[in-house]
């Protein structure tokens, strides 16, 4: 109040008053002044400590009474931008709409990117975990043989732990019937490398990490609430595994759930004895957490020099950081889409801000008198910011239920393989960060007008009668450059969106050596404690192939192992006889003689098994013309050759067949050479190929028939298409083009509103100068051309602006282009074309009004 | 009578018996000191220290309001109201106060 004291000093007036009245009092009393005085101030007490006291509780009290105020404040404006807005909520709509679809995107990708690069790996200390394995000329990669990993496990003094593992699928027996099941065999320490993997139960014990052990079995969270509803009883439960009746002692909560997707474990002493023992096979992944402090070079070397000196271990070793390895082809592409995605919110942001600030313009009269009633051109530009918020705000909440609901189609479109795509999901975190960057985004976007807003001069502005006349050249300029920046945004994302296309489009062009059409595929896999011996497999292998033709429509059926774009690589060299030295690692495929019916592969020269695919028939090869010896040699037809597996003798080539790209589209072929299947004693593990023109349903359908008739107990078996297996393989490169696509056809369609709204605005701006013009004889179509020239004007600057931009940014898509280059003439051609179609587009509303003017109405308004 | 001596009362005590004076109208600190005195017949006096700190914690917590103002005698002085939060604070801690004290003088004039 006015004629307080000031706060410094009020609490030490208010004592001083005290000890004054009390002085008086005991001076009325008789007392002589000085020794009142002095004993007014020793009954009073501390008077320091209470001036302090006092002090400090006055400053807390004019804190709260501002922290108070400030809330009453912001509550007001906060009511006042919601009547606001409620008066006209129409207005609103396009700002919160093209906002909420950009924060949408922008949450889907981010709960990709939290799931598949953020979300922690289930290993404590995962970053001291280790891939380890032995890598192969030729781009193989070989695990290590069990024998060895207890070397390791045993002597390796740099590891804190290791253990291997198979990831591999187990035939279950459920009250259902049988049902196959991915899970892994682990060896001893498996569970030791995960973070408090369990949700209850135990690990496995190093009794049963062996051949005779207990038989038990861990199983998934997720199989225990789908197979098992939840039964608290679940430990101690009974479960028939490929063949054993096991307990269950353990449940893995799903976070902790590695490899990915696995249902079950097992130790594997007791899945897979036979594995123990063949020191060649070299097929268990490997993971090891290292000792703090120790380098992977280390690691990489302890361990060879442990494996060299036993039979079948390699001289060395090497160790990959798990992230790296997990993570490595994921991160570039992903971190492209999320930049991607940035832009697309950029350009969102951009156009809303235009909007605004239009709506800004519009309303200048309301924003002259708020000013000149007293409100500071700071509470006007905060109001505005605030405004900005609260639309921010509605599109974050609008979002993110959107994108909970989008989440599922987008897993469908997600590459199945992607790592860690089960952890993909709109969590906590994803949520408060769409939430906060839409809030961020809502007040950015109310930046420029509220600038505008807070520089707006009353007086001027209430002289002005006509609606937009009178905006400052400068609101103008700005306005244009946000049509600016959004051309140049449209143009970085389609030039991206354009080249991987094109790649894709070039990949699909890509001749894969066959003819995948028509082909269905079946799986099948045998039980090893029931086919024990190769005479089992080779009959039930024969048996189908005898049964398999009458499928119908059949025109082709063969068996066959390691097919092209199933993932699986079998490499060997190949001893060519002639020759000093073996060759280089080729791939090795067994087949039936059909094979090259069914999938169409041409025979270049001679011709295939014919008949020789038995036990004791002729001991053949079918190559493909990529075989080289050392000595530079082809190999071909007569030629005779064998590989490293279970090959002693040399084999004489048939035929040579067509190269096949077996690793996929985009791979080049690598050489091929084709071993009788039956022969060779059949496998436990293989797929029948069936060439037929009906339904693929109906095919299935026999095909299974035929495979239960043969062996009841066999679970039922994953049926797919060769075109389906194909179209799999491009499920990333599918996923990143579709994404960015649909960014660049947003950010083509934002442009193209913002470019209109911009000319709409100027049009009406310069309503008296046009219609001046018209008055004085300009015609009609060249007021229309005025309007266009301008649109493509702006249109060409964003294009010059976008593609400076597009030029660097761009060279992060490098790795996932195929058949294009960077600078594709083709591609930026076409956005070119795209863009100042879209400008062309959005001048003729705008032309069209401006045409439609009556010159002398104009006039009349003066 | 024994004298209550200032450091046997309870701050809670001396912000109840503050609240109390000023039901009685409004009062700058001396007032209210002089009150409590003659109000108890001289028996509970504090410190006026301790009532400064009183009426200044009880204004940070609304418990009473203040305004500078003047004194019978032309002198500037800080008056101090209760506010409804204090006048409830008063009901509800007065009310417990006589509940304990008349457990306490239950439990002492018990048959041993």
């Amino acid at each position: 109040m006015p004629g307080d004291p000031e706060p410094g000093r009020e609490v030490d007036l208010e004592l001083e008053f005290h000890l004054q009245m009390r002085t008086k009092e005991l001076v009325a009393s008789g007392m002589d002044p000085a020794r009142a005085r002095r004993q007014a101030e020793a009954e009073f007490g501390d008077i320091e400590n209470t001036r302090q006291y006092c002090r400090a509780e006055r400053r807390r009290l004019r804190r709260n009474r501002q922290w108070k105020n400030l809330l009453r404040t912001v509550r007001d404006e906060v009511i006042l931008v919601f009547r606001r807005m409620g008066r006209r909520p129409a207005a609103s709509v396009a700002p919160v709409a093209i906002l909420t679809v950009a924060v949408t995107l922008n949450a889907l990708v981010l709960s990709v990117v939290r799931g598949v690069l953020l979300s922690p790996l289930p290993f404590s200390d995962a970053e001291r975990v280790a891939v380890v394995e032995e890598v192969q000329e030729g781009g193989g990669v070989l695990g290590a043989a069990y024998p060895i990993l207890s070397e390791w496990r045993t002597q390796a003094r740099l590891l804190e732990s290791s253990a291997g593992f198979l990831d591999t699928e187990f035939p279950l027996m459920t009250r259902s019937g049988p049902m196959m099941v991915e899970g892994a065999a682990v060896t001893a320490g498996f569970f030791d490398l995960l973070s408090d993997p369990l949700s209850r139960g135990r690990t496995f014990t190093e009794a049963e990490h062996s051949v005779g052990g207990t038989p038990v079995v861990i199983i998934s969270d997720g199989f225990w609430q789908r197979v098992f509803g939840e039964d608290p009883d679940i430990i101690g439960t009974r479960l028939e595994v490929d063949g054993r009746v096991c307990e269950i002692i353990g449940v893995v909560q799903e976070r902790s759930v590695f490899p990915d997707g696995s249902q079950i474990w097992l130790p594997v002493e007791q899945a897979s004895p036979g594995l123990l023992e063949v020191p060649g096979a070299k097929i268990f992944s490997t993971r090891a957490r290292v000792r703090p402090g120790v380098g992977l070079d280390q690691v990489g070397e302890e361990l060879g020099r442990i494996s060299a000196g036993i039979v079948g271990g390699a001289p060395s070793a090497g160790a990959v950081p798990l992230s790296e390895r997990l993570l490595g082809n994921v991160q570039t592409p992903l971190r492209l889409l999320q930049g991607a995605v940035l832009l697309v919110l950029l350009a969102a942001a951009v156009n809303a801000g235009g909007l605004l600030l239009a709506r800004g313009i519009r309303r200048r009269a309301e924003t002259a008198l708020r000013i000149s009633l007293g409100a500071g051109s700071s509470r006007v530009a905060s109001s505005l910011l605030l405004e900005g918020l609260v639309l921010g705000a509605a599109a974050g909440v609008i979002g993110v239920v959107l994108a909970r609901v989008l989440l599922g189609p987008t897993l469908a479109l997600v590459p199945v393989d992607l790592p860690r795509a089960a952890q993909i999901s709109l969590d906590p975190w994803v949520v408060c960060l769409a939430l906060a960057l839409a809030c961020v985004t809502g007040v950015a976007t109310a930046a420029v007008s509220a600038f505008a807003g807070s520089r707006t001069s009353p007086a001027t502005l209430l002289r002005d009668s006509t609606p937009a006349a009178g905006s400052s050249p400068w609101l103008a300029r700005t306005m244009e450059g946000m049509v600016v920046v959004q051309v140049a945004l449209a143009v970085i994302l389609t030039a991206g969106a354009g080249l991987l296309l094109r790649s894709f489009v070039s990949t699909i062009q890509e001749d894969p050596g066959f003819d995948a059409g028509n082909v269905v595929l079946v799986n099948v896999s045998l039980p090893d404690y029931r086919y024990v011996d190769q005479a089992s497999r080779v009959a039930f292998a024969r048996g189908l192939l005898e049964r398999a033709p009458e499928i119908q429509g059949a025109q082709a059926v063969a068996l066959g192992r390691n097919l092209p774009i199933s993932g699986s690589t079998m490499m060997s060299p190949l001893r060519v006889e002639g020759s000093s030295d073996v060759t280089s690692a080729v791939q090795v495929a067994a087949v039936t003689e059909d094979y090259f019916q069914v999938l169409r592969i041409p025979f270049l020269e001679g011709t295939g098994f014919q008949g020789e695919d038995r036990e004791n028939g002729e001991r053949l090869l079918v190559v493909d013309p990529g075989i080289v010896t050392p000595e530079g040699a082809t190999l071909g037809v007569g030629g005779r050759a064998h590989s490293f597996f279970n090959d002693q003798d040399y084999r004489t080539v048939r035929g040579v067949v067509g190269a096949v790209r077996h690793r996929g589209l985009r791979v080049n072929p690598v050489p091929i050479v084709y071993e009788p299947f039956l022969q060779k004693g059949g496998a436990l593990g293989f797929t029948l190929l069936i060439r037929s023109e009906a339904p693929v349903g109906v095919v299935a359908a026999q095909a299974r028939e035929m495979i239960q008739a043969l062996d009841p107990a066999l679970p039922v078996e994953e049926v797919s298409t060769m075109s389906s297996r194909i179209s799999a393989s491009l499920a990333e490169p599918r996923f990143y083009t579709v994404a960015l696509t649909l960014f660049g056809v947003l950010a083509v369609l934002l442009a193209l509103a913002g470019c209109q709204a911009s000319l709409a605005h100027r049009v009406e701006a310069r309503r008296r100068e046009i219609g001046i013009r018209m008055a004085l004889g300009a015609t009609l179509p060249s007021v229309r051309g005025m309007v266009l020239t301008r649109g493509l004007v702006l249109t060409a600057v964003g294009i010059g602006f976008g593609v400076l931009a597009a030029i660097p940014g761009t060279r992060v898509l490098e790795a996932q282009l195929y058949g294009v280059s960077l600078g594709d003439p083709l591609t930026y051609g076409g956005v070119l074309l795209l863009l100042l179609a879209a400008g062309a587009l959005a001048s003729d509303g705008p032309a069209r009004r401006a045409a439609r003017q009556d010159p002398a109405e104009v006039l009349k308004e003066g | 009578m024994t004298k209550i001596a200032s450091n046997n009362l309870l701050r809670g005590t001396v912000d109840l018996l503050v609240l109390k004076t000023l039901m009685h109208g409004p009062k700058h600190g001396f007032a209210i000191a002089r009150w409590i005195r003659e109000g108890s017949d001289d028996l509970v006096s504090f410190e006026d220290a301790a009532l400064y700190q009183s009426l200044h914690r009880l204004e940070r917590q609304e418990m009473v309001e203040s305004s500078w103002g003047v004194s019978d005698n032309n002198r500037r002085a800080r008056f101090y109201r209760i506010t409804l939060k204090g006048k409830e604070r008063l009901e509800k801690e007065s009310s417990a106060f006589k509940t304990y004290a008349e457990a306490v003088n239950r439990l002492l004039e018990a048959e041993s």
